[in-house]
C-alpha cells in the first residue's frame, strides 16, 4: 500500500467520523465538562463563576469543625487540589465507561456496512488489500475516539488552565490511555462485525464482553495481591498456604486469562500513575520515601544547593532588600528514634519558646504549628515551625525572616502561595496503598503487576484480534 | 501493445458448499472459457441465476475460484495490481453515504493510484461527462437513483482503467441517461478501452456490444458476434414507389406469408424466389426503394437460446 493510498483511507476514516451522528452528540457532551471549567474557576482565593461571582472555600466545606478553624494556605490547597482531581478524576472514568460503551455502540456499524452488498463490490474491487481496509476502519475508530477525547482532555485542561489557574500537563495522559482502552474493544467489535456482518451483534458481543472483562480484572487483582502476600509470608518463613486441586486449577485460569486477555482497567491506572509521575518531575522538590512534594519554590527564594533534606534540611533562601539578614524555608526530616515523638518534640518547643502550638493539617497529615518573634541583633525576625510525624519520621518545617519584610502583603502571599503548594501523603494511606493492586503496578513491578507487560499483552491481544478479523474477510466470497 | 486479450477465462468453476461443512455444493460457474479482445465491447448475458455475476466477481477477486484461471490483461486475477487498470460498476452498488460526489471520485481515484493533482483535473471532467456537476458537492445519500447510478459510473472510470466492467450500467436510468451512457461506453471503446457489459436490456446490448456470451445455469450456451447471434429469419421487407394496387397479382403465387404494409410487403422467400420477386416487380414498372432481409432481434435469440439451454440442462 503506497502512501496515497493511505492518505486516501485516512482522509476517508476522517469523513466517516465526523459525518457520523452519534460523532457529534459525543463531541457536544464531551464539551459540556470543558464549557464547565471555562466558565466556574476553583482558584486560591475562592470559587469564581464567569470570573465576576466568588465564593469562600469555606462556606462549602462539608466539615463544620474545619470551616470554624482558621484555614492554612495548606488546607485551602489541599481542598482546592482535593476537589479539582475528583472532578477530573469522575469526568475521566465517566468517559472511559460510558464513552467507550457509547463509541462502540456508534461506531460499531463501520465494519458490517462496509461488507454489505454492494458496498463490498464497490470497495473490495479496488486494488487495495482486505487487510489495509479491515485496518482503515479501524483506525477509522480510533480517530472517532481520538478526537472525542482531544476535546474531553483538551477542553478540561484548557478550562482548568485558564479560569482555574491550574495547570496539569499529567492530565494529557488520559488522551492516550482512553484511545488505549479503546483500542481493545474496537479491535473486538471490528473482528465480531467480520465474522458476522451484522452491526447489533458487534455491538452486543462487545457490551457483554466488557463488564465481564471488568470482573475478571477485579478478580485477578484480588487475586495477585493475595498472591503477593503469600510470597511475602513464604519469604518471612511461614508455612505456605494449602490449596486444593480447584484452587490451583482457579489460580492457574485466572493467571492465564490475565495474560491472554486485555487489561483495560490498567489503562486507567498507567494513565494515574503517569499524572503523577508528571506532577513529580515538575515540582521544585520531591522526597518519594516520605511522601512530600513541594510545588514549587517561595517567590524571591532560591534554593540552596548544597542543602540536604536528609542532613541540615533542604533550604530556599533570600536575601532582604533592606539588607538586613537572609529570609530561608527550611524541610528537614528527623529519626523519631534519634529526636523522639512528635508529642515530645512539640511539648519541649512549647517549653523552650513559650508559646502555645496551633493544630493544622498539612495536606491531609496533621501538624503542630509555632509562630513566634525573636530578637537577632537589631532585627525583629518572625518565625514559624511546623512540626508532623510520618510513622516513625518527623518532618520539620522552618520559616524565618526579618519580621517587617516578612509581614509585607506581597510577601505574605507568597509565603501562602508556596504553603499551598506542600504534598504530603499520609502514611496510613501510603501503607495501604502499597499493599493494594494500585500500589504494587508499576513498570518495574513483578509480573503480575508488571505495566509493560499488561500493555504488551494487551497490544498483542488487539493484534491477534484483528489478525483473526483480516483471516476471515480474506476468506469472504462476495 | 501487449497482445494479450483483455479478459481470459479457463475452465472457472465455483461451487458454494451449502449444508454442514459445505457438503452439498451449489454449482454457479461451470468450467466457463471464454476470452474477451483488447478493445471490445462485450455482452454477457443470462436468466437470473446464470452465474453472470458470480463470474464477474471472480474477476474481480471478490469470490474465489473453486477451479480454473482468469487474467485480466494477462495477470491474474488475484494480482491487485491488475486491478488498478480495472473499474467496476456493480449492480445495486452502494457507494459511501457520507461523501459528497466529487470526496468520493478523489477516494476512488486515490484508492487505484491517482495523484490527487491529476484528480483536480479529471473529477470535473468525469462529472461532466456523466451529467452530476451540479449536484457534486452534495452527499450521496441525498442521490436519487438515477444519480447515483451515474455517480458510480464515474468512480469504475474515474482512474482511466483499461477494462471497464458494467452490472447492468442503465439500471435506474432515464432515456436520456441511457443515451447518454451509450455513448460514454462509445467514448470508451474510441478510447481503446474494453468494456465489458452484463445487462439484462437486450436492446441496449445489441447496440452498444461487439460480442457476447449467453450463460445459462452457469455454463456459456452461446458465444459471438451480434450478427451471428441473429440469423436471418428468411423474410424480406420491401419499400416500394408506388405501392401498386395489384400487387397480389404481380407477384402470383411466391413465397408465404404475405403481408401488405403503407409503403410495401413482407414476404417469406428463398434465394431463387428473390431474384423472381424483384424481376416481376420491375417488369411491371414498379419503383423498389429497398430490400431488408429480416433477422430475430437479440431479445428473441436470447429467448430461444435460454430455453434450449434450460432443456438440455434438465435433460
Amino acid at each position: 500500500m503506497n502512501t496515497t493510498i493511505a492518505r486516501s483511507l485516512l482522509r476517508d476514516a476522517y469523513y466517516q467520523v465526523v459525518d457520523n451522528l452519534g460523532f457529534r452528540i459525543l463531541a457536544v457532551l464531551f464539551l459540556l465538562p470543558a464549557l464547565f471549567l471555562l466558565l466556574v474557576g476553583f482558584r486560591e482565593d475562592g470559587i469564581w463563576i464567569a470570573r465576576y461571582w466568588r465564593w469562600d472555600y469555606a462556606d462549602w466545606l462539608p466539615d463544620a469543625a474545619a470551616a470554624a478553624r482558621a484555614l492554612t494556605p495548606t488546607d485551602i490547597a489541599e481542598q482546592r487540589l482535593k476537589l479539582l482531581e475528583s472532578l477530573v478524576d469522575v469526568v475521566l472514568y465517566a468517559a472511559d465507561q460510558y464513552g467507550t460503551l457509547f463509541g462502540i455502540a456508534a461506531i460499531a456499524f463501520f465494519v458490517p456496512q462496509m461488507l454489505e452488498r454492494g458496498a463490498a463490490d464497490v470497495v473490495f474491487s479496488k486494488p487495495v488489500s482486505r487487510l489495509a481496509l479491515l485496518l482503515s476502519r479501524y483506525v477509522a475508530g480510533l480517530v472517532f475516539v481520538g478526537l472525542l477525547t482531544l476535546v474531553l482532555v483538551g477542553g478540561m485542561f484548557v478550562g482548568l488552565w485558564l479560569t482555574s489557574d491550574y495547570v496539569e500537563f499529567g492530565l494529557l495522559w488520559s488522551v492516550p490511555t482512553l484511545v488505549y482502552s479503546f483500542a481493545v474493544f474496537h479491535a473486538i467489535s471490528c473482528t465480531i462485525g467480520v465474522f458476522t456482518r451484522s452491526s447489533i451483534a458487534a455491538i452486543l458481543l462487545t457490551i457483554v464482553f466488557m463488564p465481564f472483562n471488568c470482573g475478571m480484572s477485579v478478580w485477578y487483582e484480588s487475586h495477585a495481591v493475595q498472591q503477593h502476600e503469600e510470597a511475602q509470608r513464604v519469604e518471612r518463613g511461614e508455612a505456605p498456604r494449602e490449596r486444593d486441586l480447584t484452587g490451583m486449577a482457579l489460580d492457574t485460569f485466572v493467571d492465564a486469562y490475565h495474560l491472554a486477555m486485555p487489561k483495560t482497567s490498567d489503562g486507567m491506572l498507567i494513565a494515574k500513575k503517569l499524572r503523577k509521575r508528571v506532577e513529580r518531575q515538575e515540582a521544585e522538590f520531591s522526597d518519594e520515601e516520605l511522601g512530600l512534594s513541594v510545588a514549587e519554590a517561595p517567590s524571591g527564594f532560591t534554593r540552596d544547593v548544597r542543602s540536604s533534606f536528609h542532613r541540615e534540611g533542604v533550604a530556599w533562601i533570600a536575601p532582604h532588600p533592606s539588607g538586613g539578614g537572609e529570609a530561608s524555608w527550611r524541610f528537614k526530616r528527623e529519626s523519631v528514634e534519634r529526636a523522639g515523638k512528635r508529642s515530645d518534640v512539640v511539648k519541649q518547643l512549647r517549653k523552650d519558646l513559650g508559646v502555645e502550638a496551633k493544630l493544622v493539617t498539612l495536606s491531609g497529615v496533621s501538624a503542630n504549628r509555632f509562630e513566634w518573634r525573636e530578637k537577632r541583633g537589631e532585627e525583629e525576625r518572625l518565625r514559624r515551625k511546623w512540626v508532623a510525624q510520618l510513622d516513625d519520621t518527623l518532618l520539620l518545617i522552618d520559616y524565618d525572616a526579618e519580621a517587617k519584610w516578612a509581614e509585607d502583603a506581597a510577601n505574605e502571599h507568597a509565603a501562602r502561595v508556596f504553603a499551598a503548594g506542600w504534598t504530603i501523603e499520609a502514611p496510613t494511606a501510603r501503607r495501604l496503598e502499597a499493599q493494594s493492586y494500585d500500589g504494587l503496578f508499576g513498570w518495574d513491578a513483578p509480573w503480575r503487576f508488571n505495566a509493560a507487560l499488561s500493555v504488551g499483552t494487551t497490544l498483542l491481544f488487539i493484534v491477534a484480534m484483528l489478525a483473526l478479523g483480516w483471516w476471515r474477510l480474506a476468506r469472504i466470497d462476495f | 501493445m501487449n497482445s494479450s486479450p483483455a479478459i481470459s477465462v479457463r475452465e472457472l468453476s465455483k461451487v458454494y458448499g451449502r449444508g454442514l461443512f459445505g457438503a452439498e455444493g451449489v454449482t454457479a460457474v461451470d468450467r466457463v472459457t471464454l476470452e474477451v479482445a483488447r478493445g471490445q465491447v462485450f455482452g454477457l448475458l443470462g436468466p437470473n441465476g446464470a452465474g453472470k455475476t458470480t463470474l464477474v466477481k471472480m474477476l474481480l477477486g471478490l469470490a474465489r475460484s473453486t477451479s480454473g484461471a482468469a487474467q485480466l490483461l494477462g495477470q491474474p486475477v488475484g494480482d491487485p495490481a491488475v486491478r488498478r487498470k480495472v473499474g467496476y460498476l456493480p449492480e445495486g452498488h452502494r457507494l459511501p453515504p457520507y461523501l459528497t460526489g466529487v470526496q468520493m471520485l478523489e477516494l476512488f481515484g486515490q484508492m487505484c493510484g491517482c495523484e490527487r493533482e491529476q484528480l483536480r483535473k479529471r473529477v470535473p471532467e468525469i462529472l461532466e461527462q456523466v451529467g452530476m456537476r451540479d449536484a457534486a458537492k452534495r452527499k450521496i445519500r441525498e442521490y436519487s437513483k438515477g444519480m447515483t447510478q451515474r455517480i458510480g459510473l464515474a468512480q469504475a472510470m474515474i482512474h482511466e482503467p483499461d477494462v471497464i466492467i458494467l452490472d447492468e450500467p442503465t439500471d435506474g436510468v432515464d432515456p436520456v441517461g441511457r443515451a447518454a451512457v451509450r455513448q460514454i461506453v462509445q467514448g470508451l471503446k474510441e478510447r481503446g478501452a474494453t468494456v465489458f457489459i452484463n445487462s439484462h436490456l437486450l436492446a441496449e446490448v445489441e447496440l452498444i456490444c461487439d460480442r457476447v456470451v449467453i450463460m445459462v445455469k452457469g455454463k456459456v450456451v452461446r458465444e459471438g458476434a451480434i450478427d451471428e447471434l441473429t440469423p436471418r429469419t428468411g423474410r424480406y421487407r420491401f419499400e416500394l414507389h408506388p405501392v401498386p394496387p395489384n400487387l397480389r397479382v404481380i407477384l402470383g403465387d411466391l413465397g408465404a406469408g404475405f403481408e401488405a404494409h403503407a409503403s410495401g410487403f413482407e414476404l417469406q422467400l428463398s434465394d431463387a424466389e428473390l431474384d423472381q420477386c424483384i424481376d416481376k416487380l420491375r417488369a411491371a414498372g414498379v419503383s423498389i426503394r429497398g430490400v431488408l432481409a429480416r433477422r430475430l432481434n437479440l431479445e428473441q435469440a436470447f429467448i430461444q437460446l435460454v430455453k434450449a439451454g434450460q432443456q438440455g440442462a434438465a435433460s
